[in-house]
């Protein structure tokens, strides 16, 4: 019974400013994806990082802790994070059950 | 766990979900399909689902990484349509239980799990018989 979550990344660079695109579903199957190509873009010290989650699925705790985690690092390190919210209300209800969508630097608030 | 506000119907004839998941990183997502299914028939409101299927994904990530949780060890998942809008699940694995405590509110990117199934969830526990059943 094998059902790989579809997950991808799609990027974009436009001189310091850096913006991934999240499509399916974040969780504890494709979390290090993620994680290591945020590492990776931070590496080339990028002045904002944005990450559009408009086509992410779903997300759990697993995921919220990444994002928290970069938030806490953006501001140590002085560069700004931005989040798109999703469209997706399963990806969304994770944010709003802890608070996270109003501590999080949302664009906007998620729909 | 259970969702919703309903009572409990009579034991004859409640729609009951039970599959075996191999304990690894895909364990969750197959249990939000299965979940998700299960209570494709129901009357379940799109908001419940969003919530139950959030807290199915929860409780088997925490089967998984659970450190004492044998490796090739197997997670149980019973889902149990009690009512119109209430769902009971069990999620079992071989672990060794845990006793469950508060979230620390200093402890900020940690615990967001249990404190989701602590607010979510209209009734939630953990037995420990042969392995842990949350």
């Amino acid at each position: 019974m094998v059902r790989p979550t579809a997950f991808e990344i799609t990027e974009q660079t436009n001189g310091e400013t850096h913006l991934s695109s999240i499509v399916g579903e974040l969780d504890l199957s494709t979390i290090k994806v993620l994680a290591r190509h945020v590492d990776t873009k931070l590496g080339e010290n990028p002045t904002t990082l944005t990450l559009d989650l408009t086509d992410l699925t779903f997300m759990d705790s697993t995921g919220l802790r990444l994002l928290i985690d970069l938030h806490n690092r953006s501001r140590r390190e002085g560069w700004k994070l931005t989040l798109i919210p999703s469209k997706h209300e399963a990806a969304n209800t994770v944010f709003r059950l802890t608070g996270a969508d109003t501590a999080l630097p949302f664009e906007g608030p998620p729909s | 766990m259970t969702t919703g506000p309903g009572a409990p119907r009579g034991a004859v004839d409640i729609p009951t979900l039970r599959i075996k998941l191999e304990c690894n990183p895909q364990a969750p997502s197959l249990a939000r399909a299965a979940i998700t299914g299960f209570c494709e028939s129901s009357e379940i409101s799109p908001a419940s689902l969003a919530t139950l299927t959030l807290l199915v994904s929860e409780v088997v990530t925490n089967a998984v990484v659970h450190p004492e949780s044998p490796p090739a060890s197997e997670i149980v998942l019973c889902a149990h349509h009690l009512a119109e809008d209430a769902i009971r699940v069990e999620v079992t694995d071989q672990g060794s239980g845990f006793t469950p405590v508060p979230r620390d509110p200093r402890q900020r990117d940690a615990g967001y799990g249990l404190y989701l199934l602590e607010t979510q969830a209209t009734r939630w526990g953990v037995e420990q018989h042969s392995g842990t059943r949350v």
